[in-house]
Protein backbone atom coordinates (compact mmCIF):
# COMPACT_ATOMS: atom_id res chain seq x y z
CA UNK A 1 0.00 0.00 0.00
CA UNK A 2 2.85 2.33 0.93
CA UNK A 3 4.58 1.65 -2.42
CA UNK A 4 1.34 2.39 -4.19
CA UNK A 5 1.05 5.67 -2.32
CA UNK A 6 4.66 6.55 -3.15
CA UNK A 7 3.86 5.91 -6.76
CA UNK A 8 0.79 8.13 -6.44
CA UNK A 9 2.82 10.83 -4.68
CA UNK A 10 5.49 10.87 -7.36
CA UNK A 11 3.10 10.84 -10.26
CA UNK A 12 0.59 13.27 -8.73
CA UNK A 13 3.29 15.59 -7.41
CA UNK A 14 4.73 15.66 -10.88
CA UNK A 15 1.36 16.34 -12.41
CA UNK A 16 0.64 19.04 -9.86
CA UNK A 17 4.06 20.64 -10.46
CA UNK A 18 3.42 20.74 -14.18
CA UNK A 19 -0.04 22.13 -13.53
CA UNK A 20 1.43 24.86 -11.31
CA UNK A 21 3.94 25.82 -13.98
CA UNK A 22 1.18 25.97 -16.51
CA UNK A 23 -0.86 28.25 -14.27
CA UNK A 24 2.11 30.52 -13.65
CA UNK A 25 2.40 30.95 -17.40
CA UNK A 26 -1.19 32.22 -17.55
CA UNK A 27 -2.78 29.14 -19.10
CA UNK A 28 -6.55 28.91 -19.05
CA UNK A 29 -7.57 28.06 -15.54
CA UNK A 30 -8.46 24.45 -14.78
CA UNK A 31 -12.19 23.83 -14.63
CA UNK A 32 -13.07 21.91 -11.53
CA UNK A 33 -16.75 22.09 -12.35
CA UNK A 34 -17.72 24.89 -10.01
CA UNK A 35 -17.54 28.65 -9.61
CA UNK A 36 -14.40 30.13 -8.13
CA UNK A 37 -16.24 33.03 -6.60
CA UNK A 38 -19.66 34.66 -6.47
CA UNK A 39 -18.88 36.86 -9.45
CA UNK A 40 -18.34 33.79 -11.57
CA UNK A 41 -21.46 32.18 -10.15
CA UNK A 42 -23.56 35.25 -10.98
CA UNK A 43 -22.30 35.22 -14.55
CA UNK A 44 -23.73 37.78 -16.91
CA UNK A 45 -26.51 39.51 -15.00
CA UNK A 46 -27.09 42.02 -17.74
CA UNK A 47 -26.97 45.80 -17.31
CA UNK A 48 -29.83 45.96 -14.81
CA UNK A 49 -30.67 49.42 -16.05
CA UNK A 50 -28.62 52.58 -16.44
CA UNK A 51 -25.96 53.59 -13.96
CA UNK A 52 -27.20 56.04 -11.35
CA UNK A 53 -25.29 59.29 -11.39
CA UNK A 54 -22.38 59.66 -8.97
CA UNK A 55 -23.38 56.60 -7.01
CA UNK A 56 -21.37 53.45 -6.31
CA UNK A 57 -23.42 52.56 -3.25
CA UNK A 58 -23.96 48.85 -2.70
CA UNK A 59 -22.42 45.40 -2.50
CA UNK A 60 -20.28 44.21 -5.40
CA UNK A 61 -18.87 40.78 -6.25
CA UNK A 62 -15.39 40.50 -7.69
CA UNK A 63 -12.97 37.77 -8.62
CA UNK A 64 -11.10 36.21 -5.72
CA UNK A 65 -8.01 37.78 -7.32
CA UNK A 66 -7.64 40.33 -10.09
CA UNK A 67 -5.71 39.44 -13.21
CA UNK A 68 -2.51 41.39 -12.87
CA UNK A 69 -0.30 42.88 -15.53
CA UNK A 70 3.44 42.28 -15.34
CA UNK A 71 5.30 44.85 -13.28
CA UNK A 72 7.94 46.97 -15.04
CA UNK A 73 11.61 46.79 -14.28
CA UNK A 74 12.41 47.46 -10.65
CA UNK A 75 15.01 49.80 -9.26
CA UNK A 76 17.94 48.29 -7.32
CA UNK A 77 16.05 49.03 -4.10
CA UNK A 78 12.96 47.33 -5.42
CA UNK A 79 14.94 44.30 -6.58
CA UNK A 80 16.51 43.90 -3.15
CA UNK A 81 13.12 44.04 -1.42
CA UNK A 82 11.71 41.54 -3.88
CA UNK A 83 14.61 39.19 -3.24
CA UNK A 84 13.75 39.13 0.44
CA UNK A 85 10.10 38.28 -0.12
CA UNK A 86 9.34 34.55 -0.15
CA UNK A 87 5.95 34.16 -1.74
CA UNK A 88 3.55 31.25 -1.38
CA UNK A 89 3.78 30.71 -5.09
CA UNK A 90 7.51 30.00 -4.98
CA UNK A 91 7.91 28.44 -1.54
CA UNK A 92 5.86 26.02 0.51
CA UNK A 93 3.54 27.90 2.81
CA UNK A 94 5.62 26.81 5.78
CA UNK A 95 8.70 28.52 4.33
CA UNK A 96 6.97 31.64 3.02
CA UNK A 97 7.34 35.00 4.75
CA UNK A 98 4.22 36.45 3.16
CA UNK A 99 2.90 38.74 5.90
CA UNK A 100 -0.65 37.53 5.43
CA UNK A 101 0.49 34.07 6.48
CA UNK A 102 0.21 35.27 10.06
CA UNK A 103 -3.00 37.21 9.38
CA UNK A 104 -1.18 40.53 9.03
CA UNK A 105 -3.37 42.99 7.08
CA UNK A 106 -3.33 42.68 3.32
CA UNK A 107 -2.90 46.41 3.25
CA UNK A 108 -3.47 48.71 0.31
CA UNK A 109 -3.34 48.28 -2.64
CA UNK A 110 -3.06 44.49 -2.26
CA UNK A 111 -6.57 44.37 -0.79
CA UNK A 112 -8.02 45.69 -4.05
CA UNK A 113 -6.00 43.17 -6.05
CA UNK A 114 -6.51 40.00 -3.99
CA UNK A 115 -9.29 38.57 -1.85
CA UNK A 116 -11.66 40.86 -3.68
CA UNK A 117 -14.69 38.61 -3.58
CA UNK A 118 -16.74 41.44 -2.17
CA UNK A 119 -16.51 45.20 -1.80
CA UNK A 120 -19.08 47.70 -0.57
CA UNK A 121 -19.38 51.42 -1.08
CA UNK A 122 -21.35 53.78 1.07
CA UNK A 123 -21.20 57.48 1.63
CA UNK A 124 -21.44 59.90 4.50
CA UNK A 125 -20.86 63.64 4.57
CA UNK A 126 -17.41 64.45 3.27
CA UNK A 127 -16.30 60.89 2.61
CA UNK A 128 -16.96 57.66 0.83
CA UNK A 129 -16.35 54.42 2.68
CA UNK A 130 -15.09 51.37 0.80
CA UNK A 131 -15.43 48.15 2.73
CA UNK A 132 -13.97 44.76 1.91
CA UNK A 133 -15.53 41.36 2.55
CA UNK A 134 -12.13 39.96 3.42
CA UNK A 135 -11.42 40.77 7.03
CA UNK A 136 -14.26 43.30 7.04
CA UNK A 137 -11.97 46.28 6.79
CA UNK A 138 -12.85 49.71 5.52
CA UNK A 139 -11.06 52.59 3.89
CA UNK A 140 -12.05 56.22 4.26
CA UNK A 141 -11.93 58.13 0.99
CA UNK A 142 -12.24 61.83 1.76
CA UNK A 143 -14.31 63.81 -0.73
CA UNK A 144 -14.30 67.13 1.09
CA UNK A 145 -11.59 68.63 -1.09
CA UNK A 146 -8.69 68.08 1.25
CA UNK A 147 -5.25 67.26 -0.11
CA UNK A 148 -3.34 64.08 0.46
CA UNK A 149 -0.97 64.25 3.43
CA UNK A 150 2.66 64.96 2.72
CA UNK A 151 5.77 63.48 4.23
CA UNK A 152 4.04 60.32 5.42
CA UNK A 153 6.54 58.27 7.37
CA UNK A 154 8.93 61.17 7.69
CA UNK A 155 10.98 61.91 10.77
CA UNK A 156 9.53 65.29 11.65
CA UNK A 157 7.13 65.47 14.54
CA UNK A 158 4.20 66.36 12.30
CA UNK A 159 4.83 63.59 9.76
CA UNK A 160 1.82 61.27 9.54
CA UNK A 161 2.42 57.62 10.27
CA UNK A 162 2.21 55.09 7.47
CA UNK A 163 -1.03 53.15 7.45
CA UNK A 164 -1.74 49.62 6.36
CA UNK A 165 -4.46 51.03 4.09
CA UNK A 166 -2.95 54.44 3.36
CA UNK A 167 -4.62 57.81 3.16
CA UNK A 168 -7.17 58.36 0.40
CA UNK A 169 -9.03 61.18 -1.28
CA UNK A 170 -11.58 60.91 -4.04
CA UNK A 171 -13.51 62.93 -6.61
CA UNK A 172 -15.87 62.36 -9.50
CA UNK A 173 -14.84 62.75 -13.11
CA UNK A 174 -18.13 63.26 -14.87
CA UNK A 175 -21.06 61.38 -13.37
CA UNK A 176 -19.85 57.78 -13.60
CA UNK A 177 -16.16 57.60 -12.74
CA UNK A 178 -14.96 57.94 -9.16
CA UNK A 179 -11.23 58.57 -8.92
CA UNK A 180 -9.36 57.70 -5.74
CA UNK A 181 -5.78 58.68 -4.95
CA UNK A 182 -3.88 57.09 -2.09
CA UNK A 183 -0.51 57.61 -0.43
CA UNK A 184 1.13 56.48 2.76
CA UNK A 185 0.79 52.68 2.52
CA UNK A 186 2.95 50.83 5.01
CA UNK A 187 6.01 49.30 3.33
CA UNK A 188 5.52 46.05 5.23
CA UNK A 189 2.65 45.17 2.91
CA UNK A 190 3.31 43.50 -0.40
CA UNK A 191 2.01 44.84 -3.67
CA UNK A 192 0.81 41.42 -4.77
CA UNK A 193 0.95 37.67 -4.07
CA UNK A 194 4.23 37.35 -5.96
CA UNK A 195 5.89 39.47 -3.31
CA UNK A 196 6.50 42.53 -5.43
CA UNK A 197 7.32 45.33 -3.03
CA UNK A 198 6.33 48.93 -2.72
CA UNK A 199 7.81 51.86 -0.87
CA UNK A 200 6.27 54.53 1.32
CA UNK A 201 6.48 56.77 -1.74
CA UNK A 202 3.85 54.69 -3.51
CA UNK A 203 0.97 56.61 -5.06
CA UNK A 204 -2.03 54.67 -6.29
CA UNK A 205 -4.84 55.86 -8.50
CA UNK A 206 -8.04 53.81 -8.67
CA UNK A 207 -10.70 54.63 -11.23
CA UNK A 208 -14.12 53.13 -10.55
CA UNK A 209 -16.43 53.46 -13.52
CA UNK A 210 -20.03 52.40 -13.15
CA UNK A 211 -20.85 51.19 -16.63
CA UNK A 212 -24.49 50.42 -15.85
CA UNK A 213 -26.46 49.48 -12.75
CA UNK A 214 -24.84 46.02 -12.47
CA UNK A 215 -21.28 46.53 -13.66
CA UNK A 216 -18.38 48.36 -12.08
CA UNK A 217 -15.02 48.53 -13.82
CA UNK A 218 -11.86 49.33 -11.92
CA UNK A 219 -8.43 50.40 -13.07
CA UNK A 220 -5.54 50.51 -10.61
CA UNK A 221 -2.43 52.47 -11.49
CA UNK A 222 0.83 52.23 -9.56
CA UNK A 223 3.34 55.04 -9.34
CA UNK A 224 6.33 54.27 -7.13
CA UNK A 225 9.60 55.63 -8.56
CA UNK A 226 11.60 54.31 -5.61
CA UNK A 227 10.58 50.75 -6.52
CA UNK A 228 9.60 50.71 -10.21
CA UNK A 229 11.23 52.44 -13.15
CA UNK A 230 7.91 53.67 -14.52
CA UNK A 231 4.27 53.99 -13.53
CA UNK A 232 2.03 51.18 -14.69
CA UNK A 233 -1.53 49.93 -14.66
CA UNK A 234 -1.46 46.79 -12.57
CA UNK A 235 -4.99 45.69 -13.32
CA UNK A 236 -8.28 46.39 -15.00
CA UNK A 237 -10.92 44.39 -13.24
CA UNK A 238 -14.67 44.38 -12.86
CA UNK A 239 -17.28 43.87 -10.19
CA UNK A 240 -20.87 42.72 -10.46
CA UNK A 241 -23.82 43.96 -8.44
CA UNK A 242 -24.83 41.35 -5.86
CA UNK A 243 -28.60 40.84 -6.07
CA UNK A 244 -28.96 39.97 -2.38
CA UNK A 245 -26.81 42.95 -1.36
CA UNK A 246 -24.98 40.86 1.20
CA UNK A 247 -21.82 38.83 1.33
CA UNK A 248 -19.89 36.35 3.41
CA UNK A 249 -17.99 36.89 6.57
CA UNK A 250 -14.45 36.08 5.51
CA UNK A 251 -11.83 36.56 8.19
CA UNK A 252 -8.21 35.58 8.65
CA UNK A 253 -8.35 34.17 12.15
CA UNK A 254 -4.93 33.78 13.80
CA UNK A 255 -5.90 30.64 15.71
CA UNK A 256 -7.30 28.98 12.59
CA UNK A 257 -4.26 30.02 10.63
CA UNK A 258 -1.98 28.54 13.30
CA UNK A 259 -3.91 25.27 13.18
CA UNK A 260 -3.63 25.16 9.41
CA UNK A 261 0.13 25.65 9.60
CA UNK A 262 0.46 22.93 12.24
CA UNK A 263 -1.83 20.37 10.60
CA UNK A 264 -1.19 20.92 6.91
CA UNK A 265 1.47 23.41 5.89
CA UNK A 266 4.36 22.37 8.13
CA UNK A 267 3.95 18.62 7.53
CA UNK A 268 3.52 19.20 3.80
CA UNK A 269 6.85 20.97 3.76
CA UNK A 270 8.40 18.30 5.94
CA UNK A 271 8.89 20.99 8.51
CA UNK A 272 7.78 19.25 11.68
CA UNK A 273 10.08 21.21 13.94
CA UNK A 274 8.43 24.53 13.27
CA UNK A 275 11.44 26.02 11.46
CA UNK B 1 -9.18 6.31 -0.12
CA UNK B 2 -12.36 4.45 0.61
CA UNK B 3 -14.18 3.97 3.89
CA UNK B 4 -12.11 6.44 5.86
CA UNK B 5 -13.48 7.88 9.06
CA UNK B 6 -13.65 11.59 9.72
CA UNK B 7 -12.05 12.61 13.00
CA UNK B 8 -12.29 16.37 12.65
CA UNK B 9 -13.67 18.92 10.22
CA UNK B 10 -12.43 22.50 10.41
CA UNK B 11 -14.49 25.16 8.65
CA UNK B 12 -11.73 27.74 8.65
CA UNK B 13 -9.66 30.22 6.74
CA UNK B 14 -7.49 30.00 4.75
CA UNK B 15 -8.53 26.39 4.15
CA UNK B 16 -11.21 24.02 5.25
CA UNK B 17 -9.56 20.92 6.63
CA UNK B 18 -10.68 17.34 6.97
CA UNK B 19 -8.86 15.03 9.36
CA UNK B 20 -9.54 11.35 8.89
CA UNK B 21 -8.28 7.91 9.81
CA UNK B 22 -7.55 5.29 7.21
CA UNK B 23 -7.26 1.60 8.04
CA UNK B 24 -5.12 -0.60 5.84
CA UNK B 25 -5.61 -4.27 5.00
CA UNK B 26 -3.80 -5.28 8.17
CA UNK B 27 -5.89 -3.07 10.39
CA UNK B 28 -3.22 -0.45 10.91
CA UNK B 29 -4.64 3.04 11.23
CA UNK B 30 -2.97 6.09 9.74
CA UNK B 31 -4.01 9.66 10.48
CA UNK B 32 -4.45 12.01 7.55
CA UNK B 33 -5.26 15.67 6.95
CA UNK B 34 -6.57 17.15 3.75
CA UNK B 35 -7.14 20.77 2.85
CA UNK B 36 -9.66 22.31 0.48
CA UNK B 37 -10.51 25.87 -0.42
CA UNK B 38 -11.67 28.54 1.98
CA UNK B 39 -15.26 28.50 3.25
CA UNK B 40 -16.08 31.38 0.92
CA UNK B 41 -14.94 29.27 -2.00
CA UNK B 42 -16.26 25.80 -1.19
CA UNK B 43 -19.62 27.06 0.03
CA UNK B 44 -20.38 27.77 -3.63
CA UNK B 45 -19.86 24.06 -4.26
CA UNK B 46 -22.28 22.83 -1.64
CA UNK B 47 -20.12 22.63 1.46
CA UNK B 48 -21.13 24.17 4.77
CA UNK B 49 -19.90 24.17 8.34
CA UNK B 50 -21.78 20.95 9.09
CA UNK B 51 -21.00 19.01 5.92
CA UNK B 52 -18.90 16.58 7.91
CA UNK B 53 -19.06 15.32 11.47
CA UNK B 54 -16.59 13.18 13.40
CA UNK B 55 -17.43 9.56 12.74
CA UNK B 56 -18.68 10.07 9.19
CA UNK B 57 -17.42 7.40 6.81
CA UNK B 58 -16.42 8.92 3.49
CA UNK B 59 -14.32 8.36 0.39
CA UNK B 60 -11.47 10.79 -0.10
CA UNK B 61 -9.71 11.69 -3.34
CA UNK B 62 -6.55 13.57 -2.45
CA UNK B 63 -3.25 14.78 -3.87
CA UNK B 64 -0.68 13.82 -1.22
CA UNK B 65 2.26 15.98 -0.27
CA UNK B 66 5.49 14.92 -1.87
CA UNK B 67 6.76 14.09 1.61
CA UNK B 68 5.28 11.13 3.42
CA UNK B 69 3.50 13.36 5.87
CA UNK B 70 -0.07 12.08 5.46
CA UNK B 71 -1.31 15.47 4.32
CA UNK B 72 -2.51 16.69 0.99
CA UNK B 73 -4.89 18.73 -1.10
CA UNK B 74 -8.39 17.33 -1.49
CA UNK B 75 -9.77 16.79 -4.95
CA UNK B 76 -13.17 15.67 -3.73
CA UNK B 77 -14.89 13.68 -1.04
CA UNK B 78 -17.88 11.38 -1.40
CA UNK B 79 -20.28 11.13 1.49
CA UNK B 80 -21.99 7.93 2.54
CA UNK B 81 -25.20 9.14 0.88
CA UNK B 82 -23.38 9.49 -2.45
CA UNK B 83 -23.06 13.29 -2.36
CA UNK B 84 -19.82 14.53 -3.89
CA UNK B 85 -18.16 17.62 -2.50
CA UNK B 86 -15.43 19.01 -4.70
CA UNK B 87 -12.56 21.29 -3.86
CA UNK B 88 -12.76 24.84 -5.18
CA UNK B 89 -11.03 25.73 -8.43
CA UNK B 90 -7.46 26.86 -8.12
CA UNK B 91 -7.30 28.89 -11.23
CA UNK B 92 -5.24 31.84 -12.21
CA UNK B 93 -5.04 34.02 -9.11
CA UNK B 94 -3.00 36.73 -10.74
CA UNK B 95 0.08 35.04 -9.39
CA UNK B 96 -0.29 31.57 -8.01
CA UNK B 97 -1.34 31.58 -4.40
CA UNK B 98 -2.25 28.90 -1.96
CA UNK B 99 -5.32 30.88 -0.98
Amino acid sequence: MRNLLKCCVVSLAGALFVACLALAQSSPKPNFGGPEDLKEKLGDTGPGGPAPRRDLTGFWAGRVAAKLNPVPAMTPWGQEQFRLHKSNGQYPVADSNDPIKGCDPLGFPRNILFMTRGIVFTTMPGKTIEMSEYNRIWREIWTDGRELPKNVGGRSADAPDPRWYGYSIGHWEGDYTFVVNTVGSDERTWLDNAGHPHSIDLRVEERYTRVNHNQLEVTVKIDDPKTYTEPFVITKSSFTWIPEQDFEEELCVPSEQAEYLKLIADPAANNKNGK
Amino acid sequence: MKQVKVTKFLWANPHTMVMFDMKDDKGNISHWAGEAGSPAAVRLLGWNKNSLQPGDVITVHLYPSKFESHVGRLDKIVLSNGTTLRDSPRGDLGVLSRY
